[in-house]
């Protein structure tokens, strides 16, 4: 094993998840100007929903990493129409204070139901390190590199093609005009809730059978943020490459400075970007309709 | 504040249990305050605290009572907050007008509450707390039952690295929580001190981090006999796991926190052949008589609990609730506050089982002739097919740490 | 179309004070008036982006007076708003596309794009380029464009001319007078009267949120008062200021 490369590779596996998350910031951001502080409680959600499915349900992972999709997102749905569609009107600040509220609410709920006992469930890759080069990796952890790679892609396209897409776009623009097209703004606005909570249900999913499920695999919200932030906040390309700059930097911040500082690296990072380039570094200036 | 609905479905399951509690008139009961968090990520220590506390309670109704006196606890959720646990020690001592104070909170909540019981002399036994904070306070009113000081676990586990483990270089990893990091500061420096063990590596972890791939990697490159892990479960079993994906082999020593089936679902085959140290003298599952026969009760009286229940925390407040209620009962009938504290202080080697028939010993017996810190000692484990089974081949010697002795506290 | 007694408030500010106007099908009816009259206030009402508070609106029948703007544009009603509103970030051709975004007919969709751009040349070569790198004019094309793609029946433009150069503002307003010619109504709000008169065959007079004038453009053209308040100068866009009153 040679040290540097594994911290690298090993970052890019802990990234992808961080990118993930922050994709899922990012969608509801641009749609809607929110940002979604309940975006780690969606990870949350789709975890323990996959475990109900797999220990509870008996279905096989991949029906589970199916219905975790469509769970999620009737949940953002729900949410969305309960939580935030009545605050249409108010200013974005009292929104994101209803999704730290929101967050607060899934969390306690939770563990109203199920405690703090952390569950796990079995995925279906191998957890035995195999060597690539000088460096180890598990199937498993290339399985999610792939998944969140296959999801990136499949976004992209969606909305480089798809109508539903397209309509995403404008109405992230511009809502006045999206509306002058026959867009239903709170119908796109729905929408978005359910992909940026069944991509944050998926991270859970995937991540599940690693790291287990408890209240608090939010915490991942964290480091999704600073990915996000650091890409621009506007740009799923710029989450990618954020969350994979977290998970690296984190990783040799953490062994050439100091484990205590593995968590404040991404910050520094993000203020140094942040002073350097405003707006990230995929952000472009404030530009919506002309 | 109280958490009334679980407390209602408890006390109809404990009510159950107690043959003649109903015609006992409120006169003639003994009142015991509870505080313990029940709601919040600590909640599960609350909550054990609690449950283990009533479990005990309910035998103890069952078989009389404490001379012809039911005994009834009455429990609060502290949230484990300081400034909340001020305001249910004062509600429970002045407006509840309880006799004793049970605890089943974490150390800082703990002190507060043994201040103000200190001040309104009345008996509080810590339940969970560990620090030197509560265990060298000098009040005569506060006791530290099955718990054991922070101190005294860092002294058993240098002992064990050193006597049993008997390896000369570790790592350690341990959790950004200031219970794990003084544990390690102290077991680092003790093996260091008696042993000449090298700490090759510190490697620290925080709350909710889901990836330890450059804690594990530092570690890893300083290429050690053994690695030793200090506190917060959940992100000690993701690294234990992740550990195994890195192509680590060293062994891997845990700590108390670790002592849990949360640890052993997340961790899952990586834990195999992993060390803890744990206070009471099994683990859930175990097949000796009085476990099994106290998780048979328990999930008879608790049915609903998950699969984790009864943790350390109700196992500790099991045999504290016997501890006080054997104090009680050698008190005599004209029992007072301070005929009780009295009667604790000549418990000595005490195990419940001695003196009730219902009983089951599951802690480490209990010593308070000469301080207040009734159990110095702790059980070291191994997991062996998926299970923790104790390590019968080592007993630690009482260690060495000085407590305020008896004759030095303060009414 | 027909308005009859429309009041609209930002808040508590009344800025319609009850505007009744009729769009006689295959006309260019052109609404006139300063800066706060109202003229885009109406375009809004009508379009369902400001929901009247008292007073009717009529299209083909239909009331829409509550309407959401989507629905607006599902019944024929489609607006070019001032300022254009492009989707800045998206290709020329995604956002004539999205002008479509209610109808399902891809082929007869294609077709339309086609004669967008048989009609602005220009787009043609732009159509991958994003809307927000074009010129003024050229965005005003794609506004335009977008707004026929959804098939309207009334065509509602809000300024059309505004920030232009002289030249696009006559291709613009010949353009506008071959959609009538194609049998699509225009509701024109323009400050540049001169112009909106030249091509359009009615018009209001809209002062402090209410009509003051109206009739045909002859009439229109020979009042004194219309002369001195809106004619009396130059055309072009430097015009705004000087017809406060």
């Amino acid at each position: 094993m040679e040290l540097v490369p594994q911290l690298i590779v090993s970052g890019i596996a802990a990234g992808s998840l961080y990118a993930l998350v922050a994709i899922g910031l990012v969608l509801i951001y641009k749609a809607t100007d929110i940002v979604n502080f309940a975006q780690g409680e969606s990870v949350t959600v789709g975890a323990y929903m996959g475990w109900l499915c797999i220990t509870q349900f008996r279905l096989p992972y991949f029906v589970a990493v199916v219905l975790v999709l469509a769970g999620s997102a009737l949940v953002g749905m729900i949410v969305e129409r309960v939580a935030y569609r009545p605050l249409l009107k108010s200013p974005p600040f009292t929104v994101i204070l209803a999704t730290l509220a929101v967050g607060l609410i899934i969390k306690n709920a939770i563990r109203l139901v199920w405690q703090d006992t952390p569950r796990t469930i079995s995925g279906v890759f191998s957890a035995e390190p195999i060597e690539i080069g000088s460096v180890l990796i598990t199937p498993e952890r290339l399985a999610i590199m792939f998944t969140v790679a296959l999801v990136v892609a499949l976004l992209v396209l969606f909305f480089r093609f798809s109508k539903l897409g397209k309509a995403m776009r404008a109405t992230a623009q511009s809502q006045e005009a999206a509306s002058l097209m026959g867009i239903s703004v709170p119908g796109i606005f729905s929408k978005t809730w359910a992909l940026g909570s069944a991509l944050g249900g998926l991270a859970g999913v995937l991540i599940a059978p690693l790291v287990g499920i408890n209240t608090e695999l939010g915490a991942v919200l964290v480091p999704g943020f600073v990915a996000a932030v650091v890409g621009g906040f506007t740009s799923i390309p710029g989450a990618i490459v954020g969350g994979i700059l977290v998970g690296v930097l984190e990783n040799l911040g953490g062994v050439f400075i100091s484990s205590s500082f593995k968590q404040v690296v991404p910050f520094v990072v993000l203020i140094t970007v942040l002073m350097v380039l405003p707006t990230g570094l995929f952000g472009k200036p404030l530009r919506k309709a002309v | 504040m109280q958490d009334r609905r679980t407390f209602g479905k408890l006390s109809a399951a404990v009510a159950a249990t107690m043959a003649f509690g109903r015609h006992a008139s409120a006169a003639d009961e003994i009142v015991i305050g509870y505080h313990g968090p029940m709601t919040g990520p600590a909640s599960w220590v609350g909550l054990g605290g609690r449950d283990g506390a009533l479990m005990a309670l309910g035998e103890i109704n069952a078989a009389g009572g404490v001379n012809g006196r039911m005994i009834r606890m009455i429990s609060y959720d502290d949230a484990g907050k300081a400034s909340e646990a001020e305001a249910v020690a004062k509600k429970m001592i002045e407006s509840d007008k309880v006799f004793a104070i049970l605890g089943g909170g974490i150390s800082n909540v703990a002190i507060v509450v043994a201040e103000e019981a200190h001040r309104g002399k009345v008996p509080y036994m810590n339940g969970s707390g560990a620090s030197p904070k509560i265990m060298d306070l000098k009040s005569r009113w506060t006791f530290s039952g099955a718990t054991i000081d922070v101190r005294d676990i860092a002294e058993n586990a240098a002992i064990f690295i050193g006597d049993y483990l008997k390896v000369k270089k570790v790592a350690v990893m341990n959790g950004a929580d200031e219970f794990s990091q003084s544990l390690s500061d102290n077991v680092v420096r003790l093996i260091k001190d008696r042993y000449g063990i090298e700490t090759l590596t510190r490697q620290r972890y925080n709350p909710g981090e889901t990836d330890f791939s450059s804690q594990l990697l530092a570690v890893k490159q300083s290429n050690p006999e053994y690695i030793l892990m200090f506190g917060l479960y959940v992100e000690a079993a993701r690294a234990v796991r992740q550990s195994r994906e890195l192509g680590i082999k060293t062994p891997i020593k845990g700590d108390t926190s670790m002592m849990n089936l949360g640890f052993l679902t997340v961790a899952g085959a990586a834990a195999e052949g992993m060390i803890a140290e744990y206070l009471p003298l099994y683990f859930n599952g175990d097949t000796a008589k009085d476990m099994v026969e106290f998780e048979s009760r328990y999930k008879k009286l608790f049915p609903s609990y998950p699969v984790d229940r009864p943790n350390y925390v109700d196992v500790y407040n099991y045999g504290n609730m016997y501890a006080f209620a054997e104090g009680m009962k050698r008190a005599g009938k004209d029992l007072t506050r301070k005929g009780l504290v009295e009667a604790l202080e000549t418990l000595n080697n005490y195990q419940a089982a001695d003196t009730w028939p219902k009983a089951v010993n599951l802690i480490q017996p209990l010593t308070f002739t000469e301080s207040h810190n009734g159990n110095r000692r702790l059980s070291f484990f191994r997991v062996t097919n998926g299970a923790f089974k104790p390590i019968a081949d080592f007993k630690v010697p009482v260690p060495s740490t000085k407590f305020p002795q008896n004759a030095s506290l303060n009414w | 179309m027909k308005l009859d007694g429309v009041e609209t408030f930002y808040g508590a500010v009344k800025a319609l004070k009850g505007v009744s106007f009729t769009v006689p099908d295959g006309s260019i009816v052109a609404l006139l008036g300063g800066n706060g009259a109202g003229k885009t206030t109406t375009l809004r009402s009508i379009s369902g982006l400001t929901t009247a508070r008292k007073g009717t609106i009529e299209f083909n029948g239909t009331r829409i007076e509550k309407s959401p703007p989507e629905r607006v544009v599902g019944l024929g009603i489609s607006l070019v708003p001032q300022g254009r509103l492009l989707f800045a970030e998206l290709t020329v051709a995604e956002n004539l596309e999205l002008g479509a975004y209610l109808r399902h007919d891809s082929a007869e969709i294609k077709r339309d794009i086609e004669k967008a751009y048989e009609q602005f040349p220009i787009l043609r070569q732009k159509r991958a380029q994003e809307a927000g790198t074009l010129s003024g004019g050229q965005q005003q094309m794609v506004a335009i464009a977008r707004s026929l793609m959804s098939r309207p029946k009334l065509l509602m433009l809000d300024e059309p001319s505004l920030g232009l150069a002289p030249m696009i503002v006559a291709e613009i307003f010949e353009t506008i007078r071959k959609i009538r010619d194609d049998g699509v109504s225009i509701l024109l709000v323009e400050q540049n009267a001169n112009m909106a008169l030249s091509i359009a065959n009615f018009g209001y007079v809209l002062e402090s949120g209410k009509v003051v004038m109206s009739g045909n453009v002859a009439q229109l053209l020979s009042d004194p008062r219309v002369q001195q308040a809106y004619l009396g100068q130059e055309a072009g866009p430097a015009a705004p200021q000087a017809v406060r009153h």
